[in-house]
Order: structure tokens, then sequence, then C-alpha cells
């Protein structure tokens, strides 16, 4: 990781407890002023949200370059890609030179060696985005930017979905009816072995 | 209809009230601030949730037993159809098992202020096929989804706003599968899915009332 956000920090910051990810598109620019001015908190959990944006679109970049999707499964890739980098995009407008960026992650051995251990590798992580996002719901202060993350947390359990779907062997998943939200400790437990 | 009528939803929803929410057991604990599933659910919880909680958000819950009342309608009448098998009936009754966990759940905290008995009605054709299928699914689940979206920030209760955000990510899940299902491949979501206001939600959910 480099400049603005390091890896110890983000550690810290998740077992303190802001570690809920969130993030946002024209909504979250659009409250920005109220949500995240006077408001310490929200800012921190926007910088950790960014950081696990960057961990999605590095993620993403990766499964389409090994070449293993192909049709529609490749089209969904690259549009979650550019879902995520949307996400990105906005905090990052938000956040300025606050911004974290150029971080570096690390996989498992095997993570990108074929179809199935690609999807399940995104469902994992797919799944603690979701959980993250239900979280940081709860956790923020600005009702504007709650709003935001229940956004960005429904797009990210359509990813989830689908990636079920892809691991399955392109068969349809059933869902839980509530998914989970995650605590700030489980969401770090889940994005931390990524960091490198 | 019967503790809500046609009238009163379509009152309320013009008004500012219909914003989608339901919950499960996670309804009363996250108000209660209390996530552990060994304190889920329980009847006398609930209850003090929804004593607790501003009329606002006992209107939003229980317009929101009545769209979730529709999902299971439709959901059942899809299966009914005979028109799907294999992986994609048994999504469809996973998620006619979702819809009804949501109903459910809202059921036990509005007590007998709870919907129920009601009627739905579908334009002809709805259930002709599995395309005119998905393609009402996918517009009652934007509906739904935006819905869930827009109840967010409109509850006061911070718990049920974290229950309405994992609504509204599993219906979200319904919305894109539906979209596979209609267009025989997966299709790509936006990054944020649409907000509905009141009353776009109420147009949406509406012409579906029966009588």
């Amino acid at each position: 990781m480099t400049n603005t956000l390091s890896r110890g920090a983000f550690l810290t910051n998740g077992m303190k407890g802001g570690l809920a990810l969130v993030a946002g598109g024209s909504l979250l620019a659009a409250t920005s002023g109220a949500a995240l001015g006077a408001d310490t908190g929200d800012v921190a959990i926007a910088k950790l949200a960014a950081t696990a944006e960057l961990l999605a679109i590095d993620f993403y970049g990766r499964a389409i370059a090994t070449g293993t999707f192909k049709g529609d499964q490749l089209a969904y890739l690259s549009a979650a890609k550019k879902n995520e980098q949307d996400h990105y995009d906005a905090l990052a407008g938000i956040l300025g030179k606050a911004a974290p960026k150029d971080v570096m992650f690390k996989y498992p051995a095997g993570t990108f060696a074929s179809v199935k251990s690609v999807a399940a590798t995104g469902v994992a992580l797919e799944t603690a985005f979701v959980g993250a996002y239900i979280g940081a719901v709860e956790a923020l202060k600005s009702n504007e930017l709650k709003a935001t993350a229940g956004l960005v947390g429904a797009n990210e359990a359509q990813h989830l979905t689908t990636f079920k779907r892809i691991e399955a062997g392109d068969m349809l998943v059933a869902n839980p009816s509530f998914p989970d939200g995650l605590t700030a400790a489980q969401a770090t437990t889940a994005v931390t072995p990524f960091l490198a | 209809m019967t503790d809500l009528n046609r009238s009163q939803f379509i009152s309320n929803g013009a008004k500012g009230g219909l914003v989608l929410v339901a919950g499960s057991s996670m309804l009363a604990l996250a108000a209660c601030g209390d996530d552990s599933p060994s304190a889920a659910g329980t009847t006398t919880a609930a209850a003090t949730t929804t004593a607790a909680a501003p009329m606002g958000d006992a209107a939003i819950a229980s317009l929101a037993a009545t769209a979730e009342l529709l999902a299971i309608d439709f959901y059942g009448k899809a299966i009914a159809s005979g028109l799907f098998t294999g992986d994609v009936l048994a999504y469809m009754t996973a998620a006619q098992k979702n819809e009804q966990d949501h109903y459910d759940a809202l059921a036990k905290v509005l007590a007998s202020d709870a919907p129920k008995g009601l009627s739905f009605k579908y334009p002809d054709g709805t259930f002709a096929s599995a395309k005119s299928i998905a393609m009402t699914g996918i517009a009652l689940e934007t509906a739904f989804v935006g819905a869930y979206m827009g109840a967010i920030p409109a509850l006061t209760d911070n718990g049920l706003k974290k229950v309405a955000a994992q609504i509204g990510a599993n219906e979200a899940q319904h919305l894109t599968v539906l979209k596979s299902v209609d267009a025989g491949q997966v299709v790509p979501n936006p990054s944020l899915p649409k907000s509905f206001t009141a009353g776009e939600a109420t147009a949406a959910v509406t012409p579906f009332l029966a009588g």
C-alpha cells in the first residue's frame, strides 16, 4: 500500500470499528458536503471503502486478463469492474488527496487458475463487500451516505449472485433472505489477506 | 384487502408514505442493536420495536408487507405456470421463500395490523410465457429494489435502515436473475440501482392491486 492509507492503518481502523465499506456515485457526491465535511467517522469509512473498491477493481482486472472467461460472462465481469471503478471514482472525488491509491494486492496461489477458482474467490470477496456495506448502512452517521451504502451494497449483491452462478457451472443458486451484515472485525478478516 | 385497502395504499403512497421495507428476525434485533442469532426474532422484541418506532416507520412496514404479499403471489403464479424447470424453477421457489420470510417477519411485528388476504391482478398474458413472466418480474423487482433503497433514508429507526438494506440487496439479486432469465444470459447492472420515490413506487405497484 502507498501514501495515504497504509496497510497498518487499514487494519487498525478496521479493528477499531471503522471498517465498514461504503462507496458512491452521484448521490455520494451530492451529499459530500454535509456527509463528510463535519464527520471524521464517515471520512474514515469512505477511505476504507475506497481501498476495498481498489481491491475489487484489481480482482476483476486479473480475472478478465486470465482469458478463461468468454461471451456474456466476460462482458459481465467487464461491467462489474466498471461498477467498482465508478464506486471508487466517486469516493476519490470526495476524498481528494486523502484517497488511497496505487495499492498493491496479493492472492492465494491458484486463485486465477480456472473459472471455478476465480468464481470461488469472487464469491468470498463479494460476500464480504455486501456484508460490509450493509454494516455501513448502520454505522455511518450521514443519512445520505447510508442511502448510498445501500445502493452500492445492492449492486455488490448482484455481483455475488452472478459469481455463485458461475461457480456452480452456470446454474442459478438461491440466496438467503437476509444477507449478513459484517462487523468491522469480520470485514477486516475477509479483506486483509489480500493486502500486499 | 383487509387491514389496508387499495385506496389507503395509494393514498399513503401519494403522500410520501410508500417506501417498501420488510424484515425478519433482524428487524427486531436491529432496533435492539443486537445481531446475535441467538437473540433473533422473539415476538416480544418485535412488538417492542414496533411500539417504540415512530408512526412513519410502522406505516412503512405495513405498506412493505403489502408489497411482499404481491411478490409472494407473483412468484407463486410463475411457478404454477409450469413454464420453468431445473435451476430456474428452483430459484423461483427460493425467491418466493425469500419474500415469504420478509412478509412473515413484518406480520409478526405488525401483529393484527398486518395486511393479509389480499388479491392481486395482472395484465393479460403475464403468465403466458417464460419471457413475459420474466419481464413482469423485472418490473416488479426494479420497483422493490428502488423502494427499499428509498426506505433507507426515509426510515427513522437505524436498525430498520439496515434491514431495508438487507432486503433491498436480496431483491436486487432476484432482479439480476430475472434479467438473465429474460435475456438468456447474464446481464450487467448499473453501478447504483435507481432509488424510487414514493410516487414512482406507487405507480409501479398500484396496477397489480385488485379491487
